[in-house]
């Protein structure tokens, strides 16, 4: 099994520091709020360019998703129907089931948050007491 | 409002929340773990496109296409024509640019881009949409009212002028090739390219005014 892959701390600091050069941007011009959405684009680009899928098979599904989202009064979360178009077009061609996505999900949701070095470490993670000689 | 992450078996989560963001990096991730295991994608695809969209592909390629028009009337002929033709002259072009439409700005009218469906945009010359291009607001409102969104992005367009609204599809994707600003008749193909803007070239703004000039 390969390793997990996710942003390395560089390539989050990136991300950041692009954000910090424009400060005249408001908070929604910028293509990428949050890691996650860019990661969600290139998924969707190199799907394409693997050759599983037309591209316009995808924008398709794009287009009904948006469609849908917005009929319902959905939140408006761009990337989450640019996923949703996406597993409807990679799973079935891919061999994946949803479950199987549904379960690997779960099991990563379910990785301790300090596993990913992501949070503050206020306290000592390890004590080694002192010996004290009489 | 609620939202929840389409296919996944867990609870409503509110859109815009930090858990909302927790679960779909979670979903991306496993997604692209998966993927990559199967050998369906790369990792090393992966990266590169996300490199490339983040830190390469973006307006500037179209502000340097609009300033050789502005100089080489040959070249703005050919874009005008074709688009993508004329882009590849430059060596730009690419996903989302295959079916470029520059639409021209004059005296007496005025371009503005939508994608009323989804989000099409001209990837090639102005890079990855902003996020209220995506919005439905947008969509929305700049086929119905035109000129009262112009004005909220600060373009106020005297009553003579003639506001075209052009929707791009997945078949043809447009961009304005806004008006050469006065007072730049000096200046080189670079220096012209630096006064181009992203919303110029949506049609949301006007070129800015060279150094100098007069606001």
């Amino acid at each position: 099994m390969s390793a997990p892959a996710s942003f390395s701390e560089s390539e989050v600091r990136d991300l950041h520091d692009c954000s910090a050069a424009l400060p005249q941007q408001r908070p929604d011009e910028n293509p990428f709020r949050i890691p996650w959405e860019l990661r969600a684009f290139a998924l969707g680009v190199a799907g394409h360019e693997g050759g599983h899928y037309p591209w316009s098979d995808f924008q398709s599904a794009l287009i009904e998703n948006t469609a849908h989202a917005d009929a319902a009064g959905r939140a408006e979360q761009y990337y989450a129907r640019w996923i949703e178009a996406f597993e409807q077009v990679i799973l079935d061609r891919a061999g994946v089931s949803r479950a199987e996505l549904d379960d690997r999900t779960a099991t990563i949701l379910a990785t301790p948050r300090d596993a990913t070095h992501q949070h503050a470490h206020p306290e000592p993670i390890a004590v080694a007491d002192a010996h004290h000689h009489h | 409002m609620p939202e929840y992450t389409h296919g996944f078996s867990g609870p409503v989560v509110p859109a815009g929340t930090a858990e909302f963001d927790e679960r779909m990096t979670a979903r991306v991730k496993a997604l692209e773990a998966i993927l990559i295991e199967r050998g369906v994608v790369s990792e090393a695809a992966i990266e590169r496109i996300a490199s490339i969209y983040e830190n390469e592909v973006g307006p500037q390629l179209g502000a340097k296409v609009v300033a050789k028009a502005w100089t080489d009337p040959g070249f703005k002929e050919r874009l005008l024509a074709n688009a993508t033709d004329a882009c590849a002259e430059l060596g730009i072009g690419g996903l989302q640019g295959e079916d470029m439409v520059a639409v021209e700005n004059t005296d007496s009218v005025h371009n503005v881009i939508v994608c009323t469906l989804c989000s099409c945009y001209p990837w090639p010359v102005l890079g990855l949409p902003p996020d209220w291009y995506k919005k439905s607001a947008y969509r929305a409102r700049i086929v119905r009212e035109p000129r009262a969104v112009l004005a909220e992005f600060g373009v106020r367009l005297p009553d003579s002028t003639e506001v075209q609204v052009w929707d791009s599809s997945a078949e043809l994707r447009y961009w304005v090739l806004p008006r050469r600003p006065h007072g730049t008749e000096g200046l080189g193909e670079e220096e012209l390219a630096r006064l181009v803007t992203r919303d110029a070239m949506i049609g949301v703004g006007l070129p800015l005014a060279p150094a100098g000039a007069a606001a």
